[in-house]
């Protein structure tokens, strides 16, 4: 038994034409890919592989970076609480691991990869209602304010795709954060943060290393 | 003020880096190579974790009566009451995420002044 303002419903659709119903749904489709589309806020990141590049693969002990070998000359590789690689006095990065913990998720129902599709994407957090949540929504919208347009300010943004996973790019003109998360480590994000690198040198000795 | 910090300054600066990192960074190990540049990069990092967090906001402003706060060198005027105030229990600290990813951010340039 249909409810009153369902059969109402089908009566009106009963009276378009199937070429109106066919331009109806194009339409609706489209707006749906639209809004999720923005919902993102965050395009793949567009970088083409270079060839003929030797690459040293470096380990947080969970995620892994690839530098080309040549920019690693003189270079300091620090194992301390993750890795930190310091190039110059002016250009280091560090890589480092952060749990559910670190960034005060309330429970295990959270997919930690909403994160950085809020921080740097800007994407909607899913609706919740229980207190912990309100205080966790809370502060990471102070991280977003903090971390990403007070520090690193970004002039590019956007994602990698990589097996299991994803990365997240923030690049500003003297701070980067690039965020790893793959499912085979749902309760893990490795935040690389990366100073005195330009966009340039952040997609030759850092973004290379994840191009498929 | 002097380049070189004193045994208590390092111990202090020590203190608050560990506060900051969590122990795992180990930073006692390294305190014999403490400078002026560390307590520099220390209070840069300082500067943006204090925007995460009401309690240490108000333990720097009440430590420096306010008026140091922002300008540069104020870390080092309060050094040692700032970390003596971090490891007593009276500072209750919010913003666990937001501390951990600033902190995070900072930590290669506080590292780099050591090696």
């Amino acid at each position: 038994m249909l409810a009153p303002y369902v059969k109402d419903r089908v009566n009106v659709m009963q009276q378009y034409s199937q070429a109106e119903k066919l331009f109806a749904t194009t339409v609706l489709l489209f707006t749906t890919l639209l809004q999720t589309a923005c919902a993102s806020g965050l395009e793949r990141y567009s970088l083409s592989k270079q060839s003929g590049i030797d690459f040293v693969e470096l380990s947080n002990s969970v995620h892994a970076i690839k530098i080309p070998t040549n920019q690693l000359t003189n270079a300091k590789i620090i194992s301390l609480d993750g890795l930190m690689v310091l190039f110059s006095q002016e250009k280091h990065l560090s890589f480092s691991v952060s749990s559910r913990e670190s960034f005060g998720v309330p429970d295990m129902q959270f997919l930690l990869s909403n994160i950085p599709e809020y921080l740097i994407g800007k994407k909607p957090l899913p609706e919740q209602q229980a207190e912990a949540y309100r205080i966790f929504y809370e502060d990471l919208a102070l991280t977003r304010k903090v971390l990403i347009e007070d520090m690193v300010t970004p002039i590019k943004i956007g994602y990698f795709v990589i097996p299991d996973g994803k990365i997240y790019i923030a690049i500003g003109k003297k701070q980067a954060v690039i965020f790893v998360y793959t499912s085979e480590f749902p309760d893990i994000i490795s935040q690389l943060s990366v100073h005195g690198l330009s966009v340039k040198e952040i997609e030759s000795m850092i973004l290379q290393g994840y191009v498929q | 003020m002097s380049i070189r910090l004193s045994k208590d300054e390092k111990q202090a600066l020590a203190d608050t880096l560990s506060l900051i990192y969590g122990t795992n960074l180990d930073v006692d190990i390294y305190k014999s190579r403490f400078n002026e540049r560390a307590v520099l990069e220390t209070e840069k990092a300082l500067n943006e974790l204090i925007k995460c967090n009401k309690a240490m906001k108000s333990l720097v402003l009440g430590l420096s009566a306010g008026s140091a706060f922002l300008a540069s060198g104020w870390l080092r005027k309060i050094l040692q009451k700032f970390a003596s105030a971090l490891k007593s229990d009276k500072v209750q600290f919010n913003g666990v995420g937001c501390r951990n990813g600033v902190a995070l951010q900072s930590k290669s340039a506080v590292m780099l002044t050591i090696y």
